[in-house]
């Protein structure tokens, strides 16, 4: 074979050694930052703001064991939990610490209505995502599932990545969080001695046809 | 498509660009998208889009690092105990709209007033909504209402207001009132009324004068006519049989339009459903094997059988005779276009022919003589009264003068039996408006009026011409006015009340059989605003001072206590109020020497050639009240497609005779007054007519200015418009400026290029052979390559029917949708791009009947007969295709099938490729090519629906069967102890506005819904299904109940 019939320069394999390396390190970067977006710490994972008032939920749900929805009464009604008025916290604490400066706020939002203290959001889902406390709540999914031990936290703190691919983990295999609905706001609850999570899950997924969207996508967008 | 030929089937066809196939046209149809719709509208061309690109991607890298902090501000105070935050409540209220009321159940999303339903229990609402309903609750967040009280146009208070009104007001009561007037529109209510007798007891003096731009004045002056008082005329539509009407846009424009839908479509059903056979399974069943021809023969005579048709009533006849071409007119079986001064001459020459002796019918008549056209109609449709004696009905339309209209009613003495009702005017006391406006005015030039209350309405913009009220008002000492906006005559006065929107304020008001129910508000005032109420309690001195009192001590007298005083609130109808139904009697006498002296001489006997000008309402502005409500201004004109503008709407023979096409600007000039307009060409249009919508033209408006310059506004009827010619008038002239005007209109917009989707029968072709819908279009045998991963068999499968024969094509699912949807407003720059955002398109064919040998206006025989055009309407949206080809092109899977057979769109997976578009084979996925909430205002944004996504630049969007509302009763259902879901639970928003229930959802799987019923009828048929897509929507057949003697 002549040479002259060679289609390529021969200068042509240095260039193309060149260009898959560049490919190769092209596609690293990308992955790297994909992975990077997506690490759990990415995603507010230990997101812990220090909210207006030193509220502890380790001394209110935890030591005194008030029950979520004292507060949070819309969490099975409506789609979103509540966060209370500062009406639900004088219920107590016109006789509990009323001289307390760390309810300063508190008493002056019970004042004036028309000022109520200003909670800073910790689990944020996108706009483009709809979430219904209510039908996970009435379906026997714990509040721990998603917000971890409050009952154990002075100050609250995100647990959870709250990223689809996690959200899916559950809907995809339901049966690891399902529990009996009277005991979802009970954080500590553990199936009874001789069952497993996965029995009871498993039980209360085909007694009641719990089937969360798992490919519909306009389950949580719409 | 090749150019139209003669045929002797009908054509279906959007404009007239596409009839003669015009190279503008195949341009248009050619692009994948609309000329421009894909390309940068701004200076900002493609090399500093890189750059500016390139620059917010390296400064995206250092702002995405921080999380923006979001605050949870809990509900204030102590809350009612049935309101859950974020949990949507239904409200009762009423909309007062026209001189009458419609109750509405209104949705209130944490305090904000979002979304407007009908009241099922309500008489003029009966569950549906009119597209004015609808798009109220936009004016309520508009940014451009008025925010506070002003003095000579300087910001002032309700207080300094009511501290300077005080003297002026004892003053005048000091001289009984005096030189007082008030000038309000028409208005029902009880509470209003109760002011204004309170008013006249104070101020004995003191006048009240009410003029409407639109108004029903003519109906009652022709009932004092005929029978010596002013008494309301029902039509229970849902009684007749046979409906001529004349110049009425009952269906339409109309207030009572939604009840009259109602009862209308009920009588459209009739007769219609028969079951088919072999079409039981949802899908065109078209990779089953094919009926066996002998069963096919089996299926003719069973169905042709009388007794297959479960319901036994008639499917009703309706005749239309009109000058403009309107939505009623294209849902009749029969349209005559005629102009509409000779309209009254037409039902004299009717009456002559049924053999009613009343005087003056032969002069009447004449001016239909030698019409051979007409007088066909007139000996067939007398023939059908005849026939169907006590169950007929002649409606005559609001614009026609009173002696048609007490004609009319001698004609329903004889022909009507209990299809028409009567019952007391809300007014006894009744005097026409354009009378007691002309008062005024010659009052206030003869100095006889120092004060001046305007409540409500725009008199300045909509007065008659003629009567200068401009002139006559700076002639008065104090003018005070109360409206939702700075308008024309705001500025005009001395001070200025901003009103309080009805979803603001307490109120009441009347159906139009007098049913009372409350209106109660939503929402406090957003800025301050008072009331109608309020306003005169104050100036009068009346015992209670807020709207809430007034209304509630006035009605506690009625109802008696507490208990059903917030029974009425919450039901949104006061029972038993219902005025009794009264039976007149006709004073023919009267009604003959009216016809002999016809009020105006010009009306009836016009030149040869003579041009007519018509003032009709606008299917969208109605008299322009809702001109800066963006919604209104851009849903599309239902018969001409137009947006954001209004045209001088004419024939084509009449365009061609006068040597103008569509967009030449023309100047109009009638009494001396002159006016500048646009042509559009409507075809059908009555011959030598011009019809110009109201409401447009209105000087000031900030959406306008908000939207820069050629963002459209039309040109301002009322500039021709005399106290004598209120409706329409003959001798206007018509000359070419030279000039155009660019128009925008949608009608070629998406277009299908002439595919069959509208599927059209006469009613005796139907009952003699029911497949004949089905066999319109060649079935092929097809069948799909790959099984579907999806099992369509189990649970919820829904589905949609949409009934053509009963859809008039009112566009309230269109404004419900976008109400619902959250769907942008893009402006009449974009729309002109094709870029109009609206997921459901009501798409308008005309059709041609074959040329008859009549030809009076010189169209072209052989193409289209303009006499007789009819229109279809078909309400276009996702068609949510089981194999749906959008879905197969997405590259992100942004858009794909769920397991209840939707055709999802998870937008913020979506990158904006558009292939889905591309593929799509009805057209009806609207990218969002820029930002369209951009500059949208913070009460704007209180509106919004939360329950659906805001879309941003970039993201594809479509119909989704109202997934949101799907998924709130699933969930439901779930909470309730995971319930399966009952049929008609889940209502899309366009269904539940729909006031002829045209659109029914459910789940097809469940062989009891009402949409599983309606997809086994013979009429059912789904479009496109040679692509084998297997919409879940299908469409139910349009009938035409034909009278053979009509027929060529």
């Amino acid at each position: 074979m002549r040479a002259s019939k060679i289609p390529f320069p021969k200068w042509i394999n240095n260039a193309i050694r060149l260009a898959l390396v560049g490919a190769a390190l092209t596609a690293g970067t990308i992955g790297a930052i994909g992975k990077f977006l997506t690490l759990p710490s990415s995603l507010d994972v230990g997101y812990q703001p220090t909210q207006p008032v030193p509220y502890s939920h380790k001394l209110h749900a935890g030591e005194m064991g008030m029950d979520c929805r004292f507060c949070h009464s819309t969490v099975d009604k409506a789609d979103f939990a509540a966060v209370p008025p500062a009406q639900t916290c004088m219920i107590c604490h016109t006789a509990v610490k009323k001289d307390s400066a760390k309810l300063e706020p508190i008493r002056r939002a019970f004042a004036d209505p028309s000022k109520p203290v200003e909670w800073i959001k910790i689990h944020k889902l996108p706009d483009f995502v709809y979430f219904s406390h209510k039908v996970h709540v009435n379906g026997g999914i714990s509040c721990v599932s998603c917000h971890g031990r409050i009952d154990q936290m002075d100050v609250v703190q995100q647990q959870k990545p709250l990223g689809m691919a996690w959200c899916l983990e559950c809907h995809r295999n339901p049966e690891n969080h399902l529990r009996p609905k009277e005991f979802v706001t009970k954080l500590d609850w553990t199936p009874p001695q001789g069952t497993t999570q996965q029995e009871i899950g498993m039980k209360i997924k085909n007694e009641n046809k719990i089937h969360p969207p798992v490919e519909n996508c306009a389950g949580c967008h719409r | 498509m090749k150019p139209v030929e003669q045929k002797t089937e009908k054509q279906y066809w959007r404009s007239l660009d596409q009839l003669s196939d015009t190279p503008e046209f195949r341009n248009f149809l050619h692009r994948e998208f609309p000329e421009g719709a894909s390309e940068f509208t701004s200076e900002v061309d493609r090399r500093k889009f890189l750059l500016l690109m390139a620059a917010g991607i390296g400064m995206a890298g250092l702002t995405a690092c921080r999380r923006p902090i979001e605050k949870i501000i809990p509900a204030a105070g102590r809350l009612a105990e049935q309101i859950v935050p974020g949990a949507p409540q239904h409200y009762a209220t009423t909309f007062n709209f026209g001189g009458q009321s419609q109750g509405l159940l209104v949705r209130s999303n944490d305090g904000r007033p979002t979304k407007v339903e009908g009241n099922p229990n309500h008489p003029a609402s009966l569950g549906g909504t009119s597209g004015y309903a609808q798009a109220s609750v936009l004016d309520l967040y508009d940014p451009d209402r008025s925010k506070n009280v002003t003095k000579s146009k300087v910001a002032s208070k309700w207080e300094d207001f009511v501290a300077a009104a005080t003297p002026v007001f004892a003053e005048l009561k000091g001289k009984q009132g005096d030189g007082l007037r008030f000038l309000a529109e028409s208005n029902s209510s009880p509470a209003l009324r109760e002011l204004k007798d309170y008013i006249a007891k104070t101020f004995p003096q003191a006048k009240w004068h009410t003029y409407d731009a639109i108004s029903n004045e003519n109906a009652l002056s022709g009932a004092a006519l005929a029978f010596g008082q002013p008494v309301h005329v029902h039509y229970a539509f849902d009684k007749a049989d046979v409906i001529l009407a004349l110049d009425a846009d009952f269906l339409g424009c109309d207030v009572s339009s939604t009840a009259n839908v109602k009862n209308f479509a009920k009588k459209r059903r009739a007769g219609t459903d028969i079951a088919a056979k072999e079409h039981g399974e949802h899908g065109a069943a078209t990779h089953e094997e094919k009926p066996e021809e002998k069963k096919d023969g089996e299926a003719h005579k069973t169905a042709a059988e009388p007794s297959t048709s479960v319901n036994p009533e008639k499917m009703n006849r309706l005749y239309v005779v009109e000058s403009n071409f309107t939505v009623t007119g294209a849902m009749a079986d029969h349209r005559l276009r005629m102009q509409s001064s000779k309209i009254g001459g037409f039902l004299a020459a009717l009456a002559k022919k049924l053999g009613l002796t009343v005087g003056g019918l032969d002069k009447n008549a004449g001016s239909v003589n030698g019409n051979a056209l007409a007088e066909k109609w007139v000996a067939a449709i007398a023939k059908d009264l005849t026939a169907n004696k006590g169950k007929a009905v002649v409606v005559v339309g609001s614009r026609q003068p009173a002696h048609v209209h007490a004609l009319a009613n001698l004609i329903n003495n004889t022909v009507a039996g209990d299809s028409v009702k009567y019952t007391r005017a809300f007014d006894e006391k009744f005097e026409s408006g354009v009378a007691s406006i002309k008062s005024l005015v010659d009052d206030a030039n003869a100095k006889k009026v120092s004060t001046l209350v305007i409540l409500g309405g725009n008199p300045v913009y909509a007065a008659p011409a003629n009567l200068k009220f401009l002139n006559a008002l700076k002639a008065i000492t104090t003018k005070i006015h109360q409206g939702l906006y700075q308008d024309e005559t705001a500025v005009e006065c001395d001070w200025h009340i901003n009103e309080a929107h009805y979803l603001e304020s307490w109120g009441d008001g009347r159906s139009y059989d007098g049913t009372a129910s409350i209106q109660q508000p939503l929402v406090a005032p957003l800025f301050n605003g008072k009331s109608a109420l309020e306003l005169l309690a104050a100036v009068s001195g009346y015992p209670q001072e807020s709207g809430y009192d007034i209304v509630k001590n006035l009605w506690l007298k009625t109802l008696g206590g507490e208990k059903a005083w917030n029974k009425s609130v919450h039901d949104g109808v006061i029972a038993g109020t219902a005025f009794p139904e009264i039976k007149p009697a006709v004073n023919a006498g009267a009604i003959g020497g009216a016809l002999e002296n016809p009020p105006t001489g010009g009306v009836l006997l016009a030149v040869k050639d003579d041009i007519e000008i018509n003032f009709v309402p606008d299917a969208s502005l109605y008299d322009g009240r809702f001109a800066n409500n963006a919604w209104m201004q851009e849903v599309p004109d239902p018969l001409t497609k137009l947006v954001w503008d209004n045209a001088a709407l004419m024939s084509r023979d009449t365009a061609e005779r006068l040597g103008v096409k569509n967009e030449d600007e023309v100047e109009l000039t009638f009494k001396g007054q002159k006016l500048r307009i646009p042509v559009w060409i409507l075809p059908g249009h009555a011959p030598n007519s011009v019809s110009i919508s109201l409401g447009y033209g209105r000087s000031g408006l900030g959406l306008f200015k908000r939207a820069g310059k050629d963002s459209g506004g039309g040109s301002n009827a009322s500039l021709l418009r005399t106290s004598d010619a209120q409706d329409f008038a003959m001798g206007v002239s018509v000359v070419k400026t030279g000039g155009t005007y660019k128009l925008a209109s949608t009608q070629d917009h998406w277009s299908m290029e002439g595919r069959h989707l509208v599927r059209e029968a006469t009613l005796d072709d139907f009952l003699k052979k029911p497949e004949v819908v089905k066999e319109m279009v060649e079935e092929a045998e097809i069948f799909s390559v790959y099984a579907n991963p999806v099992n369509y068999n189990e649970g919820n499968q829904w589905g949609m029917a949409i009934d053509l024969n009963t859809c008039v094509g009112c566009n309230a699912c269109v404004l419900a949708c976008q109400s619902e949807n959250n769907i942008p407003i893009v402006g009449k720059d974009q729309v002109l791009r094709g870029r109009s955002m609206h997921w459901i398109r009501m798409d308008r064919y005309f059709t041609n009947v074959p040329s008859t040998e009549f030809e009076i206006g010189g169209a072209k025989p052989l193409v289209f007969n303009e006499d007789q055009m009819q229109a279809v309407q078909q309400p276009m949206t996702c068609q949510q295709c089981e194999n749906a080809p959008c879905e197969e092109v997405c590259p992100v899977a942004a858009t794909v099938h769920n397991e209840e057979g939707l055709n999802t769109m998870a937008y913020n997976r979506c990158v904006g490729t558009r292939y889905c578009s591309n593929n799509c084979p009805f057209k009806v996925r609207r990218f969002n090519y820029l930002n369209w909430h951009k500059d949208m205002a913070e009460t704007e944004k209180m509106v919004q629906n939360p329950d659906v996504t805001v879309r941003m630049r970039g993201v594809m969007e479509k119909c989704t069967y109202c997934v949101q509302r799907i998924q709130t009763v699933k969930i439901q259902a779930k909470v309730e102890g995971h319930r399966p879901i009952k049929d008609g639970e889940i209502t899309p928003a366009c269904a539940q506005a729909c006031p002829a229930d045209s659109i029914i959802f459910g789940n097809i799987n469940d062989p009891q819904s009402r949409v599983a019923k309606l997809k086994k009828q013979a009429r059912d048929y789904q479009l496109l299904t040679e692509l084998n897509v297997k919409p879940r929507t299908s469409y139910l057949a349009k009938l035409r109940n034909v009278n053979k003697e009509l027929e060529a």
